[in-house]
């Protein structure tokens, strides 16, 4: 029996083939998966900012919320699993209000993307596809056996990466 | 999270915002408008998606930015058909978002201010500070996204934010909003201490 994997803002997940992982509703946050294929073996963070570093101090950091340490959270599971050759697909990051005056924090749909593209050139891992930016909000589902991701949007549909 | 008392104090704020909210829109209507407060909390984040019908639903939204002393945003949530329904009573035709009606538009986003502008209202008299509100900015999209993009502009290391369940009645049509007010941190602290009695 397959199972769909549920994961919500700020957290990560791993599992193997036959299950999926899925995430909905991603506005400016970015649903990240790295996976091997070999091994039919994947992860899934739902990143909601760019930085660590902007965490208070004696804060037990969430390690899914943040680009830089998902990607390291994710990296050193799955390598701990076996996992050498690791490629990437990603998907939100949108700008789901258009204001006349924007500010910086506004943005951060961009720069969570940024930031994951970022990290993963750090550990050398393939961004194979991405579906980023917009202005809509985005569920998707990774299928581990055949490393296909489903974008579903309210006004566009559903499509495949 | 908050004590009965706490709660009965926010509801009674939601109370005197929609009854500012309901005078406004019932002399822009000229209809009567009622509005009554069902439910009003102080929620983490990650409840609100599930609040509003979950990550997936529908939702029609206006948010508007705050400023002034007190700081944050508030988002006006519908679900769609509710919306709809709304502004088509409001214009008096039918209306959907799909249409690209600027008329429609431009009524629903005069809801948006007319609510947010009452409640920032109730909210400042309450704190004795004036509220301001910016330009509203509409978006019609899955509740979950909205939600999210929301709560990371504002402020992300914020974990509450203040939540009021309304029912409108208009011409005897009868819709749910949610109107959620997340303040940035200092502002947040603020409303806790007046909350507390130390304000």
């Amino acid at each position: 029996m397959a199972d769909v994997l549920k994961i919500g803002i700020a957290e990560w997940k791993q599992t193997t083939a036959p299950n999926r992982l899925r995430t909905a509703g991603l506005g400016s946050c970015v649903g990240v998966i790295l996976y091997d294929t070999r091994l039919q073996l994947a992860a899934m963070a739902h990143v909601m900012l760019p930085d660590s570093t902007i965490a208070r101090k004696n804060q037990t950091i969430e390690v899914g919320k943040y680009a830089d340490t998902a990607i390291d959270t994710l990296v050193h599971s799955l390598k701990r699993e076996g996992a050498t050759r690791l490629q990437a697909k990603m998907a939100g990051g949108a700008q789901m209000f258009q204001f006349k005056y924007e500010n910086e924090a506004m943005r951060i749909g961009e720069r969570n993307a940024e930031a994951i593209r970022q990290a993963l050139k750090v550990h050398r891992i393939p961004l194979v596809a991405e579906d980023c930016g917009g202005h809509n909000g985005r569920t998707i589902e990774f299928d581990v056996a055949t490393s296909i991701l489903s974008i579903r949007t309210v006004s566009v549909g559903t499509k495949e990466l | 999270m908050l004590s009965e008392f706490e709660q009965d104090l926010l509801k009674e704020l939601g109370n005197i915002g929609s009854g500012h909210a309901a005078t406004a829109l019932s002399a822009m209507l000229a209809k009567p408008v009622n509005i009554t407060v069902s439910s009003a909390e102080m929620e983490p984040i990650s409840y609100l998606p599930d609040r509003v019908g979950g990550p997936e639903r529908h939702v029609a939204s206006v948010l508007l930015e705050l400023d002034g002393e007190i700081r944050g945003m508030i988002l006006i949530l519908f679900a769609v058909e509710d919306a709809e329904q709304m502004v088509s009573t409001l214009i008096g035709m039918p209306f959907s978002f799909q249409s690209t009606d600027e008329l429609g538009i431009s009524a629903w986003e005069e809801v948006g201010n007319i609510m947010s502008g009452a409640y920032a209202r109730a909210l400042g008299d309450w704190l004795q500070t004036p509220i301001m509100i910016q330009v509203p900015a509409t978006a019609i999209d899955m509740a979950g996204s909205i939600v999210e993009f929301v709560v990371t502009s504002v402020q992300p290391e914020e974990d509450a934010a203040l939540y009021i369940d309304t029912t409108f009645m208009i011409d005897q049509k009868v819709s749910a909003g949610h109107v959620l007010f997340l303040p940035t941190h200092g502002s947040l602290k603020r409303i806790q201490e007046r909350l507390l009695g130390n304000g």
